[in-house]
């Protein structure tokens, strides 16, 4: 898979601190990657960087090839960057806020008003177009920032905290438009401090802690070196106790433990061996209703790769 | 629409866009525009109902209205437009934009212009608004329409200048703190210039015909070609200000800076030229010498390393020009400048015979000790404090330090011969009022320079060469650095040719 973003060597200081200590990470295209980390462990300073509005002291990011330090204005054409708070124009209504950054990309003429009509329809801010900007909810306020980024259809994504101070549903919405985007091929590198959110739709997650990487990879991956074996779950609509037992007698399964009405299983056979621990499920009569890879737990790989240390 | 006004309206800076369509719908025009409409308006009517019987006072009326609303206008000018202006830029940075405007692809040039150019638009609202009740001071008695028209042309001269001004003051401030401090200054020196103008207009309409008008048509001549030279040099220092540290931003303001020697230089000839005074010449020269010191200290001081992102570009076809290399950034570099700057300033004593002088040589004067002297204060306040300045472990911090120590040095060299003084013999000045002290010779018209009259302006050119040298070695490892990078430049782009092959 292509490499969007690759950042290598980064290092930046304020003074005596090291904000970002020789960090490198890729991002693919067509995935959506999680920059985690404690506050204050350089998150915000390595996305800064990579969108052209730092310098590091040493380092370089490539997106697409292109180095955001040495031909920042080529970069830039190919980069979208959210930052954790929309600033707002007063006295601006939300068509004009995206038609003077479609202005500033470049956009002339028809070709202005068809990509922002196409933006404020992906967004879902058609019937707001009239409305003044700084009389939007957090959530609209956070959709017109998305739309903003992606007026000049950048390849890469860099979102900056999009979902702090959502509720449930706007959040829920803007993980589906993430989705959806990465979907379309974009690359998206987005930091957030609910770990949760980031655990049903990324793909790979870059875990940075006082300026360093503390661990980087899919989350597969990441999930195989927490546990040596596969995890899976499995829910059934007979008793727990029978399904339980069931588990325990399959040779492959060394682990059980509970979870939401099911169990979370490790399991050491491959393709084969899962395939033949459903079958025999079935053939006992257990009628399994779930039965799927176990997402890895963000909030447990961060705590274990972390050390709590701030800078 | 029409499409030719659709073209056109694509074509327009998007800052502009924005800035106008806010600040026609903010609070603060619309408020300040109906107030300073009212104000003309009652003003105005005030002026009218007092027009006496008398044939003096309807002699006057004209003077007296125009007067009135022109002064009302220049505190627009040099008030409310301009703090439009810096609200406009100052809210970039509080509301959080200015990331967004900085990577949405323009470039800090654009930004600063757009903003410019929508303040310059609501000033022109103002104009179309005021333009009646002006008018109407012409239709009356008294004013000379030439004196009336020459002084708003001057007006607006300074409106557009005031604005870029405030632009600065908003941009160079980093915090809230910052920002508050550099926007009173600006009120402050806005409220003072505005005073001046004001009483000076008030000085010429009343007494116009007392001025000769070759006399007053030089000065406002020069005005309006001065004030977009310095207007220029404001907004390079703003771009400057607003771009990154790593980027060529001082290549502008090394433009300006030499424009604004040029101009000095065609300025100082053509009053010589008309008048044939000695003293205009050498008078001249000398604030051209402070002109171009102050206005180069920004150059002079930066960092003599190069940025990646400039160190990259040096291949590029604009870079190998002839003399290109003054414009890249570094203390080193802007020093040669300067030094060229001084010598254009120079020049106009080449008109000197020429211009039928009784005397058979410039360097028999006894007046030219006083230019003499200026540029070697000049000097000896610049080298070694730029060259330190520009020394690459220097901090931001200390180098705006030694920046506003370099432009208080001739007070603080005053200070310290004012306070040896005292202590070497009180009541006497025996210091200040001799030659030891490096000023001794500015000011003094009788005196010729050399060392035995003025030992302490010697000294002081002396520590003047020190730092030409310092800035020479920096120059010389600067070559060096540029060359390596020119030749790795070239290297990878045989490389990539390679591989492409």
């Amino acid at each position: 898979m292509s490499s969007l973003l690759q950042a290598s060597g980064l290092t930046r200081s304020f003074g005596s601190l090291k904000a970002v200590n020789h960090v490198s990470f890729e991002v693919h295209a067509g995935e959506v990657w999680g920059f985690i980390g404690p506050n204050g462990a350089g998150k915000t300073t390595t996305m800064r960087i990579c969108a052209t509005l730092d310098l590091p002291d040493s380092g370089d990011v490539l997106v697409d090839g292109v180095s955001v330090i040495l031909e920042p204005q080529q970069a830039r054409s190919r980069i979208g960057f959210m930052p954790d708070t929309l600033g707002t124009y007063p006295d601006t209504t939300v068509f004009e806020y995206l038609d003077f950054f479609a202005r500033c990309t470049g956009l002339r003429g028809p070709e202005r008003r068809q990509r922002i009509e196409a933006v404020m329809e992906f967004t879902g801010l058609t019937h707001l177009r009239e409305r003044m900007m700084d009389s939007l909810s957090k959530g609209m306020s956070q959709r017109l920032c998305l739309g903003k980024t992606l007026l000049h259809d950048p390849q890469l994504l860099i979102l900056d905290e999009p979902a702090s101070g959502l509720d449930p549903r706007a959040r829920v919405e803007f993980r589906e438009l993430i989705r959806a985007l990465a979907d379309q091929g974009k690359g998206v590198l987005i930091s957030s401090h609910i770990l949760s959110e980031l655990s049903e739709s990324c793909d790979g997650v870059v875990v940075i802690e006082q300026g360093k990487i503390a661990r980087t990879g899919h989350l597969h991956e990441l999930s195989a070196e927490m546990s040596e074996h596969e995890m899976l779950f499995i829910r059934t609509l007979s008793p727990a106790r029978e399904l339980e037992m069931a588990l325990a007698e399959n040779p492959g399964v060394v682990g059980i433990r509970p979870e939401r009405k099911g169990f979370v299983i490790e399991f050491t056979g491959d393709d084969q061996g899962i395939a033949a621990l459903l079958e025999s499920l079935v053939q006992r009569g257990l009628k399994p209703v779930e039965f799927h890879w176990h997402r890895i737990d963000l909030e447990q790989l961060f705590l274990s790769f972390t050390e709590g240390h701030l800078q | 629409m029409s499409p030719r006004l659709q073209r056109l309206g694509d074509r327009l800076n998007p800052v502009l866009v924005k800035e106008v369509r806010q600040a026609i719908r903010g609070r603060f025009f619309r408020i300040s525009f109906g107030f300073m409409l009212m104000l003309a308006g009652l003003a105005g009517s005030l002026v009218l109902a007092n027009i006496g019987d008398s044939p003096r006072s309807v002699g006057s009326s004209g003077i007296v209205f125009f007067g009135t609303l022109h002064t009302i206008f220049i505190v627009v000018a040099f008030l409310i437009v301009p703090q439009i202006a810096a609200r406009s830029m100052a809210a970039e940075r509080e509301e959080r934009t200015y990331d967004a405007l900085v990577i949405s692809g323009l470039r800090p040039a654009q930004i600063i212009l757009g903003k410019w150019l929508s303040a310059s638009v609501i000033f022109g609202l103002f104009l179309c608004a005021f333009a009646p009740f002006l008018v109407l001071g012409f239709s009356l008695q008294g004013l000379d329409p030439l004196v009336g028209v020459s002084l708003l042309m001057m007006t607006l001269a300074f409106g557009f200048f005031m604005i870029i001004v405030a632009l600065w003051s908003a941009a160079v401030a980093r915090n809230r703190a910052a920002a508050t401090m550099l926007s009173v200054l600006y009120a402050l020196a806005a409220v003072f210039c505005g005073f001046m103008w004001i009483s000076l207009n008030w000085a010429i309409i009343w007494d116009s015909s007392g001025i000769p008008a070759g006399e007053f048509f030089t000065i406002l001549v020069l005005s309006l070609i001065a004030t977009p030279l310095v207007a220029g040099w404001v907004y390079s220092c703003t771009v400057s200000s607003v771009t990154h540290p790593e980027e060529n931003a001082s290549a502008r303001v090394r433009l300006a800076n030499s424009l604004i020697a040029v101009g000095c230089a065609i300025a100082i000839t053509m009053v010589y030229l008309e008048y044939v005074q000695e003293e205009i010449l050498t008078l001249g020269i000398m604030m051209a010498y402070f002109v171009i010191t102050l206005v180069n200290v920004p150059t002079m001081t930066e960092s003599n390393l190069l940025g990646r992102r400039c160190l990259h570009h040096l291949e590029d076809k604009r870079w190998n020009l002839p003399f290109s290399w003054l414009l890249l950034p570094g203390g080193a570099r802007g020093y040669l400048l300067y030094l060229m700057q001084l010598v254009v300033v120079t020049l106009p004593l080449l008109t000197w015979s020429s211009a039928g002088s009784s005397r058979t040589s410039v360097f028999d004067a006894d007046g030219l000790g006083m230019t003499i002297a200026t540029l070697f204060v000049c000097l000896g306040c610049t080298g070694v404090l730029a060259s330190i300045a520009a020394n690459p472990r220097r901090s931001p911090t200390k180098r705006h330090l030694l920046r506003m120590t370099i432009v208080a040095m001739p007070l603080l060299i005053l200070i310290v011969v004012a306070l040896l003084d005292l202590l070497i013999s009180p009541g006497r000045g025996a210091l200040l009022g001799s030659g030891m002290n490096p000023f001794w010779l500015i000011g003094r018209d009788d005196a010729a320079f050399s060392s035995k009259t003025a030992p302490g302006l010697v000294a002081w050119a002396l520590f003047g060469a020190f730092g030409f040298f310092l800035h020479l070695f920096a120059f010389i490892g600067s070559r060096a650095q540029i060359t390596q990078a020119r030749r790795a430049i070239r290297k990878r782009r045989k490389q990539v040719a390679l591989e492409q092959e």
